[in-house]
């Protein structure tokens, strides 16, 4: 008998969703095979068997898991581990089954942001939703300020059990055992998946609510946690690219496996060069302390394929890697992350970030740091400019970028320190590609 | 499982009721009749037939080379045993009490447990430290405290503590017929228990816990003499319709986790109780285990009892309110199923 916990996809990821079980409660399964589509806060992943056996699933489809939470089993042989496990596996799927029928491809529906645009027209499918929404999404955090023993707060999970609505009568209140199998036992637990929203959404039939899928709903907690706690301040710089551009066009023209080589690996190359000369900047404030990390690894912020959102796939060691290596990756892992399906570590470890709009025409804006990284850079597009040049008006291209700094971890004169040798390495850009 | 249980080699022959101390006094006599390189020594243990009369009658039957009356050098007899097991012999230790053995820490924790190790195997020390720990004697600060957790930290040592004279007798015989050192802790109030002891050679597995009384609303593990209380406590806690599950520990090094996880499990609450300070005692490294293996099992905190933080008071009064009682215990109990605590 082998637990399958929930798995950590991200750094940030705190529970994940089964989008869809590819196998069934009883089926025999083998090490290997898909048995679930899995939501992090980021992307969808497979999850897959890692042994032999009966499967026994634990947490219904659209159903939260914190990570490590047990979401399935896989039994030694046949039927016994299936009928043994049963019981406690019935009240979770009780609830979920009967609204399958209604809404059958809503699974796949309720992922994509973009559903926002069609609704308002619609009043059906935001109803369907409140449906499926398991109302006790909230009931992890209050159980934290809850009372109640180990025991009853896995057999409140088990059950579907909200403890939040469960009185205690053990010692100090607390909630035992016998409090979640009396809680459990009298209550049709389709009422209280009902969440009380839906109340309030007919009530205002001019503001369609929409829910967020569990990225937008991360990143929402994530940059407000970021802008609450995170005292920072911005540097702005302009660099002369026309090397740059012109360098790229020869890549792109004469140099194998360059074809496809864009500004922004121009960028990572040179923030990576610039990172590894000041260490400081790949740094974090962790419980007072600085936290210098040994690794470059850049993230890219991009936008998902399908829908609102944002993925930072993240380019590992970029500074012990050349500009084609970089080119290559960095096109890799944004289509992996953008597929749904990144490889492990593909989402996770960033020490610096990039923010590239310029393809959007966007001259320069200001990005939001992604904590516990210390900066992000946000850069704007490339354009054609009038430059005064020994007393002459010349033409020229410029790109704006602008570092946001988080000023418990390193200082203006540093942040103009770095943003001067980007500057210094992108306006140089042969300096990006000799081998470091 | 490999470990042969007293079970599948007890003789079909009638079990005897015997005291603690006679099953004690057989293991050795048996022990010592079936292998020479058996001997004893200790204080009074010869002409006086020791301070509570283990090896009463022993000197005559075997003489003064294998039953030696020692000087009052803690440190020496247990160097003299050591050396000699080093070179052959099986030597069994009596100290007069486990206090006095702190003299002798030295000989017991930088060389009876690490000798085999820090000789690469080549040699072993085969030898046995019995002593009895325990206080209710009015025998004050010196002579009664249970220090067994410090033999419970040594890696090397094995540590047990029989609390039946069947156990006693069977658990002696494998302590000597083991080859590393083990220290085996008896309890001055449990030498006048009687109990049955099978009759015959037999031997009882070393490293082993055993289940004294089944229930399902907690579990209690006992050290030593507290096993028997928690016993108690069991059976006067029916009349309050608490069904209480009773694990003897009876090792303290290793720790036989494996009973006491399928208990706690079953009843989802435990209490665990020793007569020693309970502080950085066995009891702590008992809960801490229990909480590591049966945390999502638990339906209330995992209690410890043990003595009262002070050297033994000599007052009769203030000795006894200083030891855990079994209505100790049945308070702990209560309060852990969340009853009313008197």
């Amino acid at each position: 008998m082998s637990d399958i916990n929930m798995p950590k996809l991200s750094d940030t990821m705190e529970e994940g969703t089964i989008v869809e079980w590819k196998k069934k409660s009883g089926e025999q399964v083998k090490a290997g095979d898909v048995l679930a589509e899995v939501e992090s806060d980021k992307a969808t992943f497979d999850l897959e068997a890692d042994a032999d056996g009966t499967l026994q699933i634990l947490v219904e489809q659209g159903v939260p898991a914190k990570i490590g939470a047990p979401i399935a089993r896989i039994g030694e042989g046949g039927g016994e581990a299936a009928t043994k496990q049963d019981a406690p596996s019935k009240a979770p799927a009780a609830e979920a089954r009967p609204k399958e029928p209604e809404t059958p491809p809503a699974a796949a529906e309720e992922r994509e942001p973009t559903t926002q645009r069609s609704a308002p027209s619609k009043q059906a499918p935001p109803t369907e939703k409140t449906g499926r929404q398991p109302a006790p999404q909230a009931a992890p955090q209050d159980g934290e300020h809850l009372k109640a023993s180990p025991l009853a707060r896995r057999l409140a999970e088990e059950m579907g059990v909200d403890l939040a609505s469960v009185k205690g009568s053990g010692p100090e209140g607390r909630i035992v055992k016998e409090d979640v199998l009396a809680a459990g036992g009298s209550r049709p637990k389709a009422d209280r998946r009902r969440p009380q929203t839906a109340a309030e959404r007919q009530a205002g039939p001019d503001v369609e609510v929409v829910e967020p899928t569990r990225m937008q709903a991360t990143i929402a907690r994530r940059m407000a946690e970021s802008k609450s706690t995170v005292p920072e301040f911005q540097v702005t710089v302009e660099a002369r690219v026309d090397l740059a551009v012109s360098l790229r066009q020869q890549l792109k023209d004469s140099v194998a496996g360059a074809e496809k080589v864009t500004m922004t690996d121009f960028l990572v190359r040179a923030c990576a060069l610039a990172l590894r000369k000041f260490p400081e900047v790949n740094s974090s404030w962790v419980d007072g302390k600085f936290q210098r990390k040994r690794s470059i690894n850049i993230g890219l912020a991009v936008a998902p394929s399908q829908g609102m959102g944002l993925l930072v796939p993240v380019v590992h060691d970029a500074d012990e890697k050349d500009l084609i290596q970089i080119s290559i990756e960095s096109r890799q892992v944004i289509e992996r992350a953008r597929s749904g399906r990144p490889a492990e570590g593909d989402l996770s470890g960033a020490t610096f970030s990039i923010s590239n709009l310029g393809m959007f025409g966007v001259d320069e804006f200001t990005a939001i740091i992604n904590p516990p990284e210390a900066a992000i850079l946000a850069v704007g597009a490339i354009k054609d400019v009038a430059i005064v040049e020994d007393g002459r008006i010349v033409p020229g291209k410029v790109m704006r970028m602008t570092l946001s700094v988080d000023h418990r971890v390193f200082y203006g004169a540093t942040a103009a320190q770095f943003m001067a040798e980007v500057k210094r390495l992108i306006e140089n850009p042969v300096t990006l590609v000799v081998p470091s | 499982m490999a470990t042969a249980t007293r079970e599948q080699q007890k003789a079909p022959a009638a079990a005897e009721e015997k005291l603690y101390r006679v099953a004690l006094r057989e293991a050795l006599t048996e022990e010592m009749d079936r292998d020479d390189t058996v001997y004893l020594i200790g204080e009074d243990i010869g002409k006086f037939g020791g301070a509570y009369r283990v090896t009463e009658g022993l000197l005559d039957r075997f003489g003064p080379q294998r039953v030696v009356d020692a000087p009052i050098a803690e440190e020496v007899i247990v160097g003299t045993a050591i050396g000699s097991a080093m070179l052959g012999l099986r030597p069994v230790v009596e100290m007069m009490t486990i206090n006095f053995s702190l003299v002798a820490y030295d000989q017991i924790v930088n060389n009876a447990a690490k000798i085999r190790y820090m000789f690469g195997g080549e040699v072993k020390v085969p030898m046995v430290i019995r002593m009895p720990g325990g206080a209710g004697h009015q025998l004050s600060a010196q002579h009664s405290h249970s220090l067994e957790v410090l033999y419970g930290l040594i890696p090397g040592l094995l540590v047990v503590a029989p609390t039946t004279p069947e156990d006693a007798k069977g658990m002696l015989k494998s302590a000597i017929r083991g080859d590393n050192p083990v220290m085996f802790l008896e309890s001055m109030s449990l030498y006048n228990v009687r109990g049955m002891v099978p009759a015959g050679d037999y031997t009882t597995p070393l490293g082993k816990a055993a289940l004294r009384r089944e229930g399902s609303d907690v579990t209690v593990v006992g050290v030593s003499r507290m096993a028997v209380l928690a016993n108690e406590a069991a059976k006067q806690l029916e009349e309050d319709d608490i069904d209480a599950e009773v694990i003897d520990l009876r090792s303290i090094r290793p720790i036989d986790w494996q009973p006491i996880v399928d208990s706690v499990r079953k009843t989802s609450r435990c209490v665990v109780v020793e007569e020693g300070w309970s502080t950085y005692g066995v009891t702590a490294e008992v809960v801490a285990g229990v909480q590591e293996r049966c945390f999502d099992y638990l339906d209330a905190p995992v209690r410890r009892l043990g003595g009262a933080q002070v050297p033994m008071p000599y007052n009769q009064g203030l000795e006894r309110a200083s030891i855990p009682t079994a209505e100790d215990i049945k308070r702990l109990v209560r309060a852990t199923l969340g009853k009313k605590v008197d």
